[in-house]
């Protein structure tokens, strides 16, 4: 049971700043995601908390303590790395048995506590392969239970499934969580997969460009979006955007885009910037629609293509714009590539941004 | 069918002519080393030896040695030169063997896994080191060594064959390192130092590679000629290779320098026999997996 807290934190490698000042605090036994494209200064910031980095300014605290200057070791961290990786000449009892080098157990205890983990995870009948005679799925619960069997204080995994194929990534998230949920430990979760974030995370931090651009529970994160930005990033298929001025004309917004004029619902009005610099209207593709063109708003395109998914299609509308958007439909509806069309969408589901990342 | 038939006979040929090409002048050296001196000076020579014994293994050892007939082979005047030569090539092989992996491990390993400031210049270092032909700096080695008091001791011959070894082990050894998996976070977490992840992690992991890089030190020092030649021929510390050469000189030898041939082969063969074996056990297998 540990509170993590970033006091300040800052990372400067040369004269590219890979993480800008950061505030963060999380509860005890919270399950965190840092979610962010490669490059957003997600690892970097995971590698402070193990101890890997120093800040260049700033402080790291477990439990209010400052854990900042010392080594990952004694941190009372365990670590599941990319891949899952673990020590390619060693068996996996004898890489689960490095966890504990320090632990100063008795042999009885190390056996104990080796044995609970590895039943736990269901690996006891791993444990003389070496890690080229497993399978992804194997290796990935071989490295947990190594992470576990030290009864660390803060859980730290840096995209451990990013090498594996998406139906065992599934079922893995689940255990992942469930574990988690068991065991209480806070644990700090880095990913490039929205999926990822938004399944498993009770915080998702979303940072982009070294900085965090929103913070929140996935609920939050995906409906109340902060920025274009953290908006874009969360939802499959991805936020449609309209890029325009922002305007005013017959008492109502509108964004004056490319091609076309959008009048803005009311609601969106406290969402404003100043008049005249460029805004963002996004809808997500379900609050989308295609219609005959009568609906105001109104957004003419011609139909792109169509993908279909079973449950539903998705229409993609290059429109007058040049931009694409796409568009969920019910998996009968009859529409064809080339087809003339106006997308129309729910006002209270709409979203404006002033700004495509926070002000700094 | 045909094909398959045609491709089966393909193969089989290029492995014929592959291994006739490699073993036939072993074969060749051994069946001279068998012959009686009069099949040896025979034209055409024999292609098996009519009367095969084991008199030159004996003479070179200082042993003489009578056959069926009651024919006796004296021992060879440079039987002493011989086992010398042998004890050298051994004490100067293994040595450099042992030295050049102390010394290119952790080289190699820096330059695999860190940067840092330089590190372009000191690899481009290297390999020009590799790339000089050893024979260009033999005349000022041996000038050196004269003032030095290196030359005729077994002590200058390790340093001159570690100047080829330690740059070109470390050459070899850097991309192997770097594709080993990044276990040094995992080290770390686990609580070893820098040089206790070498020593604990990285070596154990590396046993293949490392196996590889004493092979080819061994073998370079065990048939190191040239250098040999210049620096210790006729004293003491001669090799084997250089003592072996004798027998082309003065009173040429064919039996006795055959026989000599194949003891210098048998040592370097065993080495190279057994750490392939123990390569090929641990695989050189993809490093993440």
């Amino acid at each position: 049971m540990t509170t993590i807290r970033l006091e300040g934190l800052r990372k400067v490698f040369g004269s590219e700043t890979a993480v800008e000042n950061t505030n963060l605090e999380f509860e005890s036994g919270k399950f965190v995601v840092f979610l962010g494209p490669s490059g957003c200064g997600k690892t970097t910031t995971l590698n402070m908390i193990a101890g890997f980095e120093t800040p260049t300014e700033g402080q790291v605290r477990f439990d209010g303590r400052s854990v900042t200057d010392l080594p990952p070791h004694a941190r009372n961290v365990a670590m599941v790395f990319q891949s899952a990786l673990l020590y390619p000449h060693l068996t996996a009892l004898a890489n689960i048995q490095m966890s504990l080098r320090h632990a100063g157990l008795s042999a009885d205890e190390t056996k104990a506590r080796i044995s609970s983990a590895t039943q736990f995870l269901k690996v006891d009948h791993l444990l003389a392969k070496k890690p080229s005679a497993l399978s992804g799925g194997e290796r990935q619960r071989v490295a947990l239970a190594k992470a576990i069997v030290r009864q660390p204080s803060v859980f730290l995994m840096d995209e451990p499934f990013s090498a594996l194929d998406a139906a065992l990534r599934n079922s893995l998230r689940a255990e992942l969580v469930h574990l988690q949920k068991t065991l209480g430990v806070t644990t700090v979760f880095v990913t490039h997969d929205q999926i990822e974030a938004m399944t498993m995370g009770d915080v998702i931090v979303v940072m982009n460009k070294g900085r965090v651009e929103q913070v929140g529970s996935p609920d939050q994160i995906y409906s109340r979006p902060n920025t274009r930005f953290v908006a874009g990033f969360i939802g499959s298929p991805a936020m449609n955007f309209v890029e325009g001025v922002l305007g005013e004309g017959a008492g109502a917004l509108q964004l004056q885009a490319k091609n076309s004029c959008v009048a803005l619902p009311e609601r969106l009005r406290d969402r404003a910037g100043e008049r005249g610099t460029t805004h963002w209207l996004g809808v997500r593709p379900q609050h989308m629609r295609i219609s005959d063109g009568a609906a105001a708003p109104s957004i003419p395109g011609e139909v792109w293509a169509v993908e279909r998914h079973g449950k539903e299609n998705v229409v993609i509308v290059q429109t007058v714009d040049g931009g694409t958007m796409r568009v969920l439909t019910a998996p009968d509806a009859t529409i064809s590539v080339g087809e003339k069309v106006a997308l129309t969408f729910d006002p209270e589901r709409a979203y404006l941004f002033s700004h495509e990342y926070p002000e700094s | 069918m045909a094909r398959r038939l045609w491709r089966c006979a393909g193969n089989s040929f290029s492995v014929t002519v592959a291994v006739v090409w490699t073993l036939l002048p072993i074969y060749w050296t051994l069946k001279t080393a068998l012959f009686a001196p009069v099949e040896a000076v025979a034209f055409p020579a024999p292609i098996l030896p009519l009367h095969p014994h084991l008199a030159a293994f004996f003479n070179i050892f200082g042993f003489g040695f009578t056959d069926a007939n009651g024919t006796y082979f004296m021992p060879a005047g440079q039987a002493p030169q011989v086992i010398n030569g042998l004890v050298n090539s051994l004490i100067v092989a293994t040595a450099v063997t042992v030295i050049t992996l102390v010394i290119v491990v952790p080289l190699a390993y820096a330059f695999g896994r860190f940067s840092f400031r330089g590190k372009t210049a000191l690899l481009m270092a290297i390999l020009f080191s590799v790339a000089v032909p050893p024979v260009s700096t033999l005349i000022p080695f041996y000038i050196l060594f004269i003032q030095l008091g290196l030359t005729g001791t077994r002590f200058g011959l390790v340093i001159v064959n570690l100047t080829v070894t330690v740059p070109f082990v470390t050459w070899m050894l850097i991309g192997y390192f770097r594709n080993l998996p990044p276990v040094e976070r995992l080290a770390q977490i686990d609580g070893f130092s820098r040089l206790g992840t070498l020593l604990r992690v990285v070596i154990p992991m590396a046993r293949s590679g490392i196996a590889v890089a004493a092979v080819v030190s061994f073998l370079f020092a065990w048939n190191e000629f040239v250098f040999a030649t210049q620096l210790v021929n006729g004293t003491d510390a001669a090799t084997l290779p250089t003592a072996v050469s004798g027998f082309l000189f003065l009173q040429p030898q064919p039996g006795l320098l055959s026989a000599s041939l194949w003891i210098s082969i048998v040592p370097a063969a065993l080495v190279a026999y057994y750490l392939q074996r123990h390569i090929a056990s641990l695989g050189m297998v993809d490093a993440i997996h």
